[in-house]
């Protein structure tokens, strides 16, 4: 993050704001939403705010290993800079490698800096997965693998984010047959308090309210068994989804383009993963909640849930193929064959053995 | 050769649960088969609630196959020695295996008729474990599916830990195939039934209505 000293050291977070054009108003009225999106009470919006704008905010660095920089997109392109996207900044970012001014050694210097400075202090963002095959040598920054990197940057942080699908379960990179041995941070990194906000990318909204939740009450968010908080991941599309009701009646999108799909119906038969899938979309939505996949006319795809890649795809069926029998092979085809050769076995059998019987000597006894 | 008396060899409430089951499976398919693939339009209805309602009957018979699945099991602690538990384990006592030797003969055509039993073949039996396991295996997954509802709820305290062992995606699709399995038990348990009335004249057709069977009333199995 280009690191204007004066910016960082003395103005508050009030008047950084406003030399952005955010008001006081408008701050006070994006931490109440984040108060909502963390399912917490207005009041403690204020708190909330208090805490932001504290003095003690810890240094954050963002960690970028296995990636593709989307979740660091996710963060900056806003259609506009948004105010979570201030705060974000304001946080003291102290390492980024795709934004930093800094490069090279300086670069590095400044991520040993605070490390030594802020060691169990510091807020580690992690973006990408971390492969363990071959002692890592798939993804080296600095001359050193992801793995150690993560093992030491995380290892000694306060608290761990790890944003996108990626970071948190492995992700794209960790597809079967993952040729690097993709991990999560969590598979890599034990003994520090871990939390995973998946999504390909992740929402920057989650983000935030997660670093916020944090600066307020000191810990990281309940979450679930995939360490997802629960705030963002506690629902599933389908159940929070606008076109539910048109699921229930019956009334699906055929084919792209067609009647329903103009209609706005239910996306289900196009592949749909809303059903499996816990994420906030519906309810956050996307772009400063302008709009959402499935508001834009497409099936989730399910980017939050843990082996996405694996287990969520063919993107247009409404299951994953059948591991084990090639490409294009779906449950349909395995079990209809199935069937089929118990039907064809059976009729077999049963002529064969109606002509055992009759040569044997038609009754028994 | 040995006697050959009627038997009560099901008693009733097997007769039942075997009934229920039966109900259950076959509503559960199709329910199932529709929420897999819904076929049916209502595009010009807009008071239609077809899925709505496929999945109410769906979950329901899923209540109906589960207290299926606790009253077998229960029953196997309490019936007739036919209904007992470890007849489902043929592989675990002497007199299983020969039965079991005998009767692979007999379906691989070594031997016309199996020297017949009273209650299960043991290749009867293993079949019925096995599809035993499939039934306890679709009303955990499929309560599992229910429960991801609301993941604060009951459902999910008592299923949820199904999603430590397997991924969302394929235990839906390990749930949508289980049907299939069924349909494959279906075909041939209907066949061999049919085939056992015929090569053994045990009455195993009317057996499951009436609780009868005819055979050596000596039998072990």
């Amino acid at each position: 993050m280009s690191k204007d000293e004066s910016v960082w050291t003395e103005a508050s977070l009030e008047e950084y704001l406003e030399s952005r054009g955010v008001s006081r108003r408008g701050f006070l009225g994006f931490m109440t939403t984040l108060a909502a999106t963390l399912a917490l009470p207005v009041s403690f919006a204020d708190k909330a705010a208090a805490a932001v704008t504290a003095d003690n905010r810890p240094p954050v660095v963002w960690m970028e290993y296995q990636d593709c920089a989307g979740d660091s997109e996710s963060l900056l392109r806003a259609s506009r800079p948004s105010v979570g996207d201030l705060i974000l900044n304001y946080l003291s970012v102290d390492y980024h490698e795709t934004i930093m001014a800094a490069a090279g050694h300086q670069a590095e210097k400044s991520l040993e800096d605070t490390l030594k400075n802020y060691k169990g202090k510091y807020i580690a963002i992690v973006e990408g997965s971390i492969p363990v095959n071959k002692d890592g040598i798939y993804c080296m920054v600095g001359g050193r693998t992801a793995l150690a990197s993560a093992k030491e940057v995380c290892g000694n942080a306060a608290a761990v984010i790890a944003v996108g699908t990626c970071a948190a379960y492995g992700g794209i990179a960790a597809g079967e047959p993952n040729p690097t041995g993709a991990k999560g941070v969590m598979d890599v990194v034990k003994g520090v308090p871990i939390i995973n906000l998946p999504g390909c990318p992740m929402n920057v909204v989650n983000l935030t309210a997660t670093i916020v939740h944090y600066l307020t009450f000191g810990t990281l968010p309940p979450t679930d068994r995939y360490k997802r908080p629960l705030f963002a991941y506690g629902k599933r599309i389908h159940d929070n989804c606008e076109r539910r009701a048109h699921f229930d009646q019956g009334q699906y999108v055929e084919a792209w383009g067609d009647s329903g799909h103009r209609q706005g119906w239910c996306l289900y038969k196009m592949g749909c993963k809303g059903p499996s899938t816990f994420h906030n979309c519906p309810t956050v939505r996307w772009n400063d909640g302008t709009s959402w996949p499935v508001q834009a006319g497409h099936g989730c795809v399910g980017c939050s849930e843990p082996g996405f890649w694996d287990t969520m795809s063919p993107f247009y069926d409404r299951l994953p193929d059948v591991p084990g029998f090639g490409a294009d092979v779906t449950a349909t085809k395995v079990g209809l064959g199935l069937t089929a050769a118990a039907a064809v076995g059976v009729a077999a059998h049963g002529v064969a053995k109606t002509m055992q019987l009759k040569a044997s000597g038609g009754d028994k006894e | 050769m040995p006697k050959i008396k009627a038997i009560k060899v099901w008693e009733f409430p097997i007769r039942v649960i075997h009934w229920t089951n039966f109900v259950s499976v076959v509503g559960l398919s199709v329910t199932g088969a529709y929420i897999h693939f819904p076929f049916l339009s209502t595009a010009n209805n807009p008071d239609a609630f077809v899925m709505g309602y496929a999945r109410a009957i769906h979950l329901s018979l899923g209540w109906l196959l589960m207290l299926g699945v606790i009253g077998r099991v229960i029953w196997g602690l309490m019936g007739n020695r036919f209904a007992r538990l470890r007849n489902f384990l043929p592989f675990t006592y002497p007199e299983g295996r020969e039965n079991l030797v005998d009767v692979i003969k007999y379906y691989t055509f070594a031997s016309p008729r199996p020297s017949g039993t009273l209650g299960h073949n043991a290749l009867a039996s293993m079949a019925y474990l096995s599809i035993g396991l499939i039934m306890i295996f679709q009303v955990v997954s499929g309560f599992a599916l229910y429960s991801q509802a609301d993941t604060g709820g009951t459902a999910y305290a008592l299923f949820g830990w199904v999603f430590e062992f397997m991924n969302n995606g394929y235990l839906r699709m390990a749930h949508y195939f289980s049907m299939f399995i069924f349909a494959s038990f279906f075909i041939t348990h209907i066949y061999a039934m049919w085939m056992s009335d015929v090569a053994e004249r045990n009455g195993s057709g009317g057996s499951m209505f009436n609780g009868y069977k005819y055979g050596d009333p000596d039998s072990k199995i």
